[in-house]
């Protein structure tokens, strides 16, 4: 995504995880022993590496300019009802890692994709649900 | 409708409520009547237009409200699964929007929602404010903040700051522009009977003392809120000992005062007086949003200033 897209926002960093928070124009403080969280959980460290999160990804997605897939209902059905799916190399996609799926034009979550071209779906299990059952 | 078979407290209450409630009987019928389901559509992350072409691949029949952002849903169809795991929509009594509405909020303000969870209240403040500025999230249980973080993250919402306290001792280090005081009610607006069996559905059961929670609740909020600020008291429940009962209990402990507000759905005053208790001319200024005239949740609101 552009560099300046998320000018407006702090990234705060608590609880092994970065948040986005609207710039705050007041301070609160994390040792108030009545906070719980401030912002939109953004990334977290899954094996050493940073993961975007689902509700980021969900809210943020449209901005994206690379490493993004737009499958089709049936391929993300596949992709979660056996866990993995096969993709011919794509023009969109520059490297293996995450990337970010689309249905419909709407950023739906992340999957994993490895060096030999399957896709490993790594969508929660609420997510995954919707797709089980429809 | 034999209101002797139910010993809910409700019952009792009923035959007094024809003193004020309009068209009573008619309010009776709507009693055994479902409500309709409304969602909301979550701006912040699709448009009214966008949502409703993909509402309507995802199985919705939608009817508009007077309130463009809310829809109501068709009987025949369930809240559709994928837009609600987008965040695209948020099911939401029509009238439990009006709060919100009533606050009047401007991008960049600081606001409180003093008893927020579940989160349908903040999550619509965020929307309105264009997730810009501070809302202060609080509430009391944890299992109802884990659900209200749960709602904030599905919405997308970056403006909110959860934080878990009794709001009657809540502190903060500044006032706030806005705050909302939607308490802990009855929740008569609520209650439903079945049909066959008589029985009261939805209904709240227990002893605790709600009145004087909402009275401590008021008068917190007023006490955090910036001089020309704005507080909002409402609850989805029918007795005026929860709704005129609390608001004249602030207005006589403090320096407050309730002013005008023009809502997009039909509503009815504020009750002057009820069984020889006298709140107050002002408190016609407040508004009742009754189910049977509204197809939706009962609701009670007053528009509160704090004096500069």
């Amino acid at each position: 995504m552009p560099a300046t897209s998320l000018d407006s926002w702090q990234i705060l960093t608590y609880s092994k995880q970065a948040f986005l928070f609207r710039t705050p124009p007041e301070r609160f403080s994390y040792a108030d022993p009545h906070f719980v969280r401030a912002g939109l959980p953004f990334l977290r460290n899954v094996a050493g590496f940073l993961k975007p999160t689902t509700c980021f990804v969900q809210r943020f997605g449209h901005l994206a300019n690379r490493s993004v897939l737009d499958l089709s209902l049936h391929e993300i059905k596949q992709l979660v009802q056996r866990g993995e799916l096969n993709i011919e190399s794509r023009q969109e996609i520059e490297a293996p890692g995450y990337v970010m799926i689309r249905i419909f034009g709407n950023s739906l979550g992340c999957s994993l994709l490895m060096d030999d071209n399957r896709l490993l779906c790594r969508f929660p299990k609420a997510l995954k649900q919707i797709f089980r059952n429809d | 409708m034999n209101l002797e078979t139910n010993t809910h407290p409700f019952f009792q209450h009923l035959e007094n409520y024809q003193e004020f409630l309009p068209d009573f009987r008619g309010y009776l019928t709507h009693l055994k009547e479902h409500f309709p389901t409304y969602l909301r559509i979550n701006t912040l992350k699709i448009s009214v237009e966008e949502a409703e072409k993909f509402l309507t691949r995802d199985g919705a029949i939608l009817r508009s409200t007077a309130v463009p952002e809310i829809f109501q849903l068709s009987p025949s169809c369930k809240v559709p699964s994928l837009s609600y795991h987008l965040g695209f929509i948020y099911p939401q009594a029509l009238t439990s929007a009006m709060p919100v509405l009533a606050m009047e909020l401007q991008g960049g303000e600081r606001v409180l929602d003093l008893c927020a969870a579940p989160g349908g209240k903040t999550g619509y403040m965020a929307q309105v404010m264009k997730d810009n500025g501070v809302i202060v999230a609080n509430d009391r249980k944890l299992g109802r903040i884990i659900s209200l973080m749960s709602n904030l993250k599905r919405l997308g919402i970056t403006s909110a700051v959860v934080i878990q306290s009794r709001g009657e001792q809540l502190t903060w280090s500044h006032p706030f522009d806005r705050i909302l005081v939607d308490a802990p009610c009855s929740g008569e607006g609520k209650y439903r009977i079945d049909a066959e069996t008589g029985r009261l559905l939805h209904a709240r059961r227990g002893r605790t003392n709600l009145s004087a929670i909402q009275k401590a609740l008021i008068q917190r909020g007023f006490d955090l809120l910036e001089p020309g600020g704005i507080m909002i008291y409402s609850t989805c429940t029918l007795t005026p000992e929860e709704n005129e009962e609390v608001v004249a209990h602030l207005l006589k402990k403090r320096k407050a005062a309730l002013v005008q507000w023009k809502p997009p759905v039909e509503s009815s005053p504020g009750l002057e007086e009820y069984r020889g208790k006298r709140y107050g001319k002002e408190l016609g200024l407040a508004h009742r949003f009754y189910p049977h005239k509204v197809n939706s949740v009962g609701f009670f609101l007053a528009k509160i200033v704090k004096p500069k």
